[in-house]
């Protein structure tokens, strides 16, 4: 009977740290925190290059002093990369700090079809028309914020070795241009270069 | 106590060859369905490929994935597309497990991923999905995977000219004419004869870009050689399904309308699997050699031995496993219309009959259809 249950024991310590491996586990991360898997774009980039682009518009003055805060358009970052990134993330965080610095005011690019819609319902008769918005009111914008992000993927090259390395370089260049003179006011470019490395071999 | 083993082994063979080289019959059934034209039943079957096995699972996403594209449900179509995509990644390595496992039963035992041509097909549906749900720049960023995909097999892809004609279009949509004149450069050089390269727009026409799919793509049957007493060797190579047909589009004063790219899959499918050969036959030479000496070490007992050799021998198949609703051919048509409604005429061959193709577009527009034919 003893040995039985040595054996029961044995078995159960056996099994118990291999199960103890299968629990699902949920924790929340620091969004600050640099934790990266591979070489591919990750959410701490994001932060990391929308605040060395966006630092400068804000410190630097590169549109001329006057009494009125200029009123900026930011146009989609464009995703040209080989990853389905969503960079629409970028452009609202580029948007949200300018305007939480108080410098500019802004037109929202992505609501327009939202406002021509609404314009046309209270149009139509619905809206008492002492509240209904007056038309031809809208800002018009004055600089344009565009921005491209782009990547260079390169692969180590065949060759005999346990691991396979890949360098990935990022860049996000971000530009202002005046509306009315079509002159490029600013100009300026965040880098990411990350290399990784996996096994060949796995099990 | 040497007979129990002995028995225990040989249990273990039959179950190995029972084992190996199950056929699916959810991808069965669906790969029936599709081919009756019954595109929603055959998408049901294969439900959301969670409950395949590692082995197969590829082949339920990019079926799932053609299937749901001729549906004309890209969206849904590109869902399981890019699992097929992240699925290969996840597996990039070479797992010490499923090569031992093979090296004694059979290639099966491989997680399948997929050839080097599927592999990049995968890109051309995801890139012909984006464009007509007018997501360009998640078409461009399939241009540029299936472009590392060229890149990696250069060789095995070379004939690959309806992909390259994708990617072209891909660039000249954010107006990146060098890329894509790179793109039309290696077609050129790749299949030693000119190729129409689209000129701009006039200001009054808008683009037609017909994607169409033909035929029935090429199958992977075994070739099988038996070396008496009871050595087997099984190797797989593509079969044609279904013979390579250029679409004829006439337009409403049945002018014939250029073909721009065309590919087929079948010479494309071969390439990329004699590329592997050399991976699969040494393989097999380790198969062979390992299964040998199980059977000799049986010597002493006739009878064990006779059995380990018959399970053994039922263990050998050539792994056959390929995406199997793809077409013969992919074409790809680009044609400028005045703005406006359009009847084309789209035939299968020289003689097949002709189906009538409605389009409408305005100035300046790009109208993107796929066809299944």
């Amino acid at each position: 009977m003893k040995p039985t249950v040595l054996k029961n024991i044995v078995l159960s310590l056996l099994i118990l740290p291999g199960l103890l491996g299968c629990v699902s586990t949920t924790k929340t991360l620091d969004p600050e925190s640099e934790v990266y898997y591979d070489a591919s774009y990750d959410f701490s980039d994001k932060k990391k290059i929308v605040d060395k682009l966006v630092s400068p518009l804000i410190h630097e003055e590169f549109i001329p002093r006057r009494t009125q805060k200029p009123i900026l358009i930011v146009y989609p970052v464009v995703n040209e990369t080989s990853e389905h990134i969503s960079t629409g993330g970028i452009t609202d965080d580029i948007r949200r700090e300018l305007l939480r610095s108080g410098k500019y005011r802004f037109i929202s690019e992505e609501q327009r079809n939202n406002i021509l819609k609404e314009d046309a319902y209270q149009q139509q008769g619905y809206v008492d028309p002492a509240m209904r918005i007056a038309m031809g009111k809208q800002l018009g914008a004055e600089y344009i914020v565009s921005g491209t992000l782009r990547s260079i993927k390169k692969k180590e090259p065949k060759q005999w070795r346990l691991t396979k390395s890949q360098r990935v370089y990022y860049s996000l260049d971000l530009t202002v241009t005046d509306l009315t003179s079509g002159e490029l006011v600013y100009a300026d470019q965040a880098e990411i270069a990350r290399e990784a490395s996996q096994p060949i071999i796995g099990w | 106590m040497a007979g129990q083993m002995q028995k225990q082994l040989f249990l273990i063979m039959l179950c190995l060859s029972v084992l190996s080289g199950c056929v699916n019959h959810a991808l069965t059934d669906a790969r029936t369905l599709y081919y009756q034209g019954n595109y929603i039943a055959a998408s049901d079957a294969l439900t959301t490929c969670d409950d395949f096995a590692e082995k197969e699972k590829f082949l339920c996403l990019v079926e799932k994935g053609t299937v749901l594209h001729d549906a004309g449900e890209f969206r849904e179509s590109n869902r399981f597309f890019l699992e097929a995509h992240r699925f290969i990644q996840d597996r990039d390595y070479i797992s010490i497990s499923q090569q031992t496992t093979a090296s004694i039963i059979n290639d099966y035992a491989i997680v399948y991923v997929g050839e080097y041509s599927e592999q990049l097909w995968i890109h051309s549906y995801l890139m012909m999905n984006f464009l007509q749900l007018g997501d360009y720049i998640s078409a461009r960023v399939e241009a540029k995977r299936a472009l590392e995909v060229f890149e990696r097999h250069p060789e095995a892809l070379e004939d690959d000219y309806y992909t390259r004609g994708l990617i072209a279009l891909c660039f000249e949509l954010f107006g990146q004419f060098d890329s894509a004149r790179i793109e039309y450069d290696i077609v050129e050089k790749n299949s030693g004869s000119q190729v129409s390269r689209p000129g701009t727009l006039p200001a009054d026409s808008g683009e037609l870009v017909l994607m169409i799919g033909t035929g029935r793509g090429p199958v992977k049957v075994p070739i099988e050689i038996v070396v008496p007493p009871t050595t087997k060797i099984s190797i797989p190579h593509y079969r044609s399904a279904s013979p390579f047909h250029v679409p004829r589009i006439q337009d409403a004063d049945k002018k014939d309308i250029l073909l721009h790219f065309s590919t087929d899959t079948f010479e494309v499918s071969d390439k990329s699997l004699s590329q592997r050969m050399a991976e699969i036959i040494s393989r097999q030479t380790v198969r062979v050699a390992g299964k040998e000496a199980i059977a000799d070490s049986f010597r002493n007992d006739r009878l064990a031995e006779f059995l380990v050799r018959v399970a053994l021998f039922a263990t050998e198949h050539a792994d056959v496993r390929s995406w199997q609703t793809l077409p013969r051919g992919f074409h790809l048509y680009r044609l400028s219309l005045p703005a406006g409604s359009h009847q084309l005429r789209v035939s299968l061959g020289e003689f097949g009959a002709y189906r009538e193709l409605p389009v409408t577009l305005t100035n300046g527009e790009r109208v993107f259809k796929s066809l299944r034919l």
